[in-house]
């Protein structure tokens, strides 16, 4: 599966610097509220928003560790963007 | 959040609330200034030795925008529908009565411009000119409108000046380490935007001007004379007309509503404002005082 940013979200990916792990900052567009992903969070938006077909493989591969440790919790992280409207399914 | 997120975001917003309101906007300094105009540094890698050049962001703490001047009075009654309110007013900003602030939750304050110290064409014109050869660039995922490079370059120059910060980066960035077509650009825009004076005094040209209305203002300003009394002088003697001068000088002294109101906690009183009115005028006359002793030990020199 592969998703995309929806439409009017707007975000700001600070990558990694020094002691600060990789963040990203979504907020709907004009009136939402900020939300704030840090490290592994932001790290699984950035890939799905990119248009990873397999985030989970991707994920893990940046990291380093075996997919089949963290696909669950990957897959179940997307649900959650998902549902909360900061990720959406491409066609 | 930090600013470098709350920047853009904040930008953005304005942007789309602009856009549903049929409003044009330009993004101006800060995060909108494109990556020709930022410093770079280089970094080295640890492990690698390979060395990279990276832009260095700029640090800013609000969004910047220049607001069609007709579109004013729209954008804020957009911008109030969608969680954004007016901390200052124009006539409570700057001398310049430039910029109106604004807050909103979540994302950093917005400064609104109407108009740009150092442009001295009508603000409707003036507009039309940096919007003519606008462009698009992405703030945190929405295309947002910004001025040519030349605008930008402008833009960066006269607010350098207006702050008194001649050794700025942003004109080493903006005009010193441009080329000579760069330079002509700049040059031909602060002409059809009234702009020479300002920009002369950014780029060590100022004297070419000194028979202007408006050399004494951007001498002060340039030179980062704080006297309240020689830049009310200054700014009243670079009004066009009479009309405008006198109300440019009564503005100047008149104490901000808003901001009196901020300090208080409360609308002022009759007694408050007049109390304010009267600190006003005692500054004045004690820098009045200041710049008589000043002149008089200047004569003193030269006898």
């Amino acid at each position: 599966m592969t998703y995309r940013i929806p439409h009017r979200l707007g975000h700001v990916v600070l990558p990694p610097e020094r002691d600060r792990p990789v963040a990203a900052y979504l907020m709907p567009l004009p009136d939402g509220d900020p939300v704030a992903l840090h490290g592994t969070a932001a790290l699984i938006w950035v890939v799905a928003a990119e248009g990873d077909p397999d985030v989970p493989a991707a994920v893990a591969d940046l990291l380093g560790v075996d997919v089949d440790t963290i696909a669950d919790e990957t897959r179940a992280y997307l649900g959650s963007l998902l549902d909360a409207r900061l990720l959406e399914r491409a066609p | 959040m930090p600013l470098l997120a709350g920047v853009p975001l904040a930008a953005a917003t304005l942007q789309v609330i602009a856009d549903d309101a049929g409003v044009d906007v330009l993004h101006i300094k800060g995060a909108a200034v494109d990556d020709a105009l930022l410093a770079r540094r280089t970094v080295t890698d640890p492990e690698t030795g390979a060395v990279t050049t990276r832009l260095v962001p700029r640090s800013s703490v609000d969004a910047d925008v220049l607001v069609r001047p007709s579109h004013v009075k729209r954008f804020f009654a957009a911008m109030s529908a969608h969680r954004w309110t007016m901390v200052y007013r124009f006539e409570d900003g700057s001398a310049f009565e430039h910029a109106s602030t604004w807050i909103r939750p979540g994302v950093c304050h917005a400064d609104i411009h109407r108009t740009f110290p150092g442009i001295g064409l009508a603000a409707e014109q003036a507009f039309d000119a940096l919007w003519a050869d606008h462009h698009t660039i992405d703030l945190a995922g929405h295309p947002c409108a910004v001025p040519s490079l030349a605008g930008q370059r402008l833009i960066l120059i006269l607010h350098a000046v207006r702050g008194g910060d001649l050794t700025s980066r942003d004109i080493e960035l903006a005009w010193t380490d441009a080329s000579a077509d760069e330079r002509a650009a700049v040059d031909a825009l602060a002409a059809r935007l009234h702009a020479q004076v300002a920009l002369a005094a950014g780029t060590g040209r100022l004297e070419d001007h000194r028979d202007h209305r408006a050399y004494p203002l951007w001498k002060a300003l340039s030179g980062g004379d704080t006297s309240r009394t020689l830049l009310w002088w200054a700014r009243v003697r670079a009004q066009p007309d009479p009309w405008l001068a006198l109300r440019t000088a009564v503005h100047l002294v008149a104490p901000k509503r808003d901001r009196l109101q901020r300090e208080l906690g409360h609308k002022p009183d009759a007694l408050q404002i007049a109390k304010a009115w009267g600190h006003q005028l005692g500054l004045a006359a004690s820098e009045l005082g200041r710049l008589a002793g000043r002149a008089a030990a200047r004569a003193r020199r030269a006898r």
